[in-house]
């Protein structure tokens, strides 16, 4: 009877047409919500590992003494561009490490800076043989950071190449911690544990801090006890440099070239050791404008290594069914937060073309969806247990405002896929390497927490 | 405990949200709260409590998307979308960390202790 004055079939097909349109909605949102429920579930085998081996070990990471019979020549690189603010400390620190003079090499890559930073950097390195200085000019410069550890490579002549950042202050013993792990042949590279020096600055370095946490305590953590992918994350880590040098370097054409070499790493039959023990202090980014950079560096760098690696990881002999599934969820992280407004769009469209109700079962699948996401690619009971073992009582009430870092994380990681996508179309590279800013505020936080910095 | 939240799920109305929102808060509890330090009678309150809570929160957030939701229509089914999970995980994340603290206060009390 409906169709009774629809002669030539035009409501019947507009018909067909919505109901199509809305199954496509529908199954599109459920795949979202499938792979977004994997994450959680991934969050929370990490969470449960960590937890349990806490109960076991005590609450602390147990600390093992590193072996003193052990020690290679080491070569330390330390790219810096106009970190005249920073690099005066780490320099003073690599003067106070307990490792062996004789077995250390400090290289100092002042990449093209117009500050004062090649300058406070000779003065140390002519107080200390086993500093040295490499000087980029503008020609050479400025081309990011793989570039410039490339360029450091160069001179390097240690059995193992370690990386620092300028605006880090590492604990006295941490060679020796992170040296030790090589012992293992199939150890091809280390990481230590990123903490965050200047967390009472304001809230933006709070919510940093926290996010640390999350992805140092247990995320690496248990990446590490379950044999998965644990990740180098560019600085307080290095490889032996002889594999290094086996895998061509850095990548220059990769924003995160330090997640490009873990997965060089492993797939050459190597694994990245995680060390929880061995700590280092970072100078966090203290605005959201400066967050944005550098998440932005982080999530297009991220990206460009997913569409390099994933079909390598899949194909890969070397790598275990756990190790490519890890592999391939740690590749697409920075995917997760599109996926958020992906199904927040098909969401609402689905809410006008089908529903009149405000309720309906489906819409509870979109809840499960968030757990995995709030709090930046970590979950919030991550970060809470992490926030947990580390004593940190005061932390923990921050946890809900991570919410805050979700819905930031949204804007920055959709456009450095629009950027990505825009660059695969019209095959141009558009990398453009901006650069951190440190305000060297941290060095007041070191005054002020000697007792446990100086250890 | 299982009776008692089982009479309580049949005495208020709960909408399907909820229920997935209550399903993930008692698995975190259990297993990820339940293996950390800390007395199990505090825990065990703790998770009780929390429970409690999301009664009151369901109670009160479908009340207020009732009333709101005749006044809005159409419009409303848009913004029902990205504000109920965020809605209704707010209480859950909040919850977690008020009682991570509560039990980081007691361990730590005890570390200084020893």
């Amino acid at each position: 009877m409906v169709y009774k004055f629809d002669l030539f079939g035009w409501k019947r097909r507009k018909k067909a047409v919505e109901n199509l349109i809305i199954e496509i909605l529908e199954a599109l949102l459920i795949l979202a919500t499938a792979l977004m429920a994997a994450y959680l579930v991934r969050h929370y085998i990490f969470t449960l590992t960590v937890a349990k081996k806490s109960k076991k070990n005590g609450s602390s990471v147990v600390a093992i003494s590193s072996d003193q019979s052990y020690r290679p020549k080491v070569s330390i690189l330390i790219p810096a561009r106009n970190e005249e603010r920073v690099i005066g400390r780490i320099l003073q620190r690599m003067t106070e490490l307990t490792y062996p003079k004789d077995k250390l090499q400090v290289i100092v890559i002042d990449d093209a800076s117009t500050d004062k930073t090649g300058t406070i950097a000779d003065q140390y390195s002519r107080l200390h043989p086993y500093i040295l200085v490499m000087r980029r000019n503008k020609e050479e410069g400025g081309r990011g950071k793989a570039a410039a550890l490339n360029a450091g490579m160069k001179l390097a002549d240690g059995e193992i190449v370690l990386c620092f950042d300028a605006d880090y202050y590492p604990r006295r013993d941490i060679i020796g911690k992170l040296v030790k792990e090589f012992k293992n042949p199939k150890v091809g590279a280390v990481q230590g544990r990123v903490v965050v020096l200047n967390e009472p600055q304001n809230v933006v370095t709070r919510l940093v801090s926290l996010e640390r946490i999350g992805g140092y305590r247990v995320d690496q953590e248990a990446r590490d006890s379950l044999g998965l992918i644990a990740q180098f994350g560019g600085t307080v880590g290095g490889f032996r440099r002889a594999l290094l040098e086996t895998l061509g370097g850095w990548d220059e054409n990769i924003l995160a070239e330090d997640t490009d070499l873990t997965f060089r790493v492993y797939l050459a039959g190597y694994k990245v050791k995680y060390v929880g023990d061995a700590e280092c202090y970072e100078e966090a980014v203290e605005s959201w404008r400066a967050y944005w950079k550098q998440r932005y560096r982080w999530a297009k760098g991220h990206m460009q290594c997913a569409f390099k690696h994933w079909l390598n990881v899949l194909k890969s002999k070397k790598l275990g069914l756990r190790e490519k599934i890890d592999g391939l969820l740690l590749l697409n992280v920075y995917f997760l937060p599109v996926i958020v407004l992906f199904s927040w769009i098909i969401g609402i469209s689905l809410a006008f073309l089908k529903f009149s109700q405000w309720s309906t079962p489906f819409w509870a699948t979109s809840s499960i969806a968030l757990y995995s996401s709030i709090g930046n690619f970590a979950p919030f009971y991550e970060i809470g247990v992490g926030a947990y073992l580390d004593g940190r009582k005061r932390a923990q009430w921050l946890v809900p405002l991570l919410l805050f870092t979700l819905l930031y994380n949204i804007p920055i990681c959709t456009k450095a896929l629009i950027d990505i996508l825009i660059s695969k179309i019209t095959r141009k590279n558009n990398n453009c390497w901006e650069k951190t800013e440190h305000s060297g505020n941290g060095n007041c936080y070191i005054m002020n927490n000697t007792k446990t910095l100086e250890r | 405990m299982a009776l008692v939240l089982g009479i309580l799920y049949g005495l208020i109305p709960i909408t399907w949200e909820t229920a997935q929102t209550l399903f993930i808060f008692n698995a975190l509890f259990l297993l990820i709260l339940m293996p950390l330090g800390g007395s199990w009678a505090r825990k065990l309150a703790i998770h009780l409590l929390g429970n409690i809570l999301s009664f009151i929160w369901s109670t009160v957030f479908y009340l207020f998307v009732h009333s709101i939701a005749g006044q809005m229509d159409g419009m409303f089914n848009a913004l029902y979308v990205i504000l109920s999970p965020l809605l209704n995980v707010l209480w859950v994340v909040a919850f977690w960390s008020t009682s991570l603290t509560f039990l980081a206060g007691k361990e730590e009390k005890k570390r200084w202790k020893t």
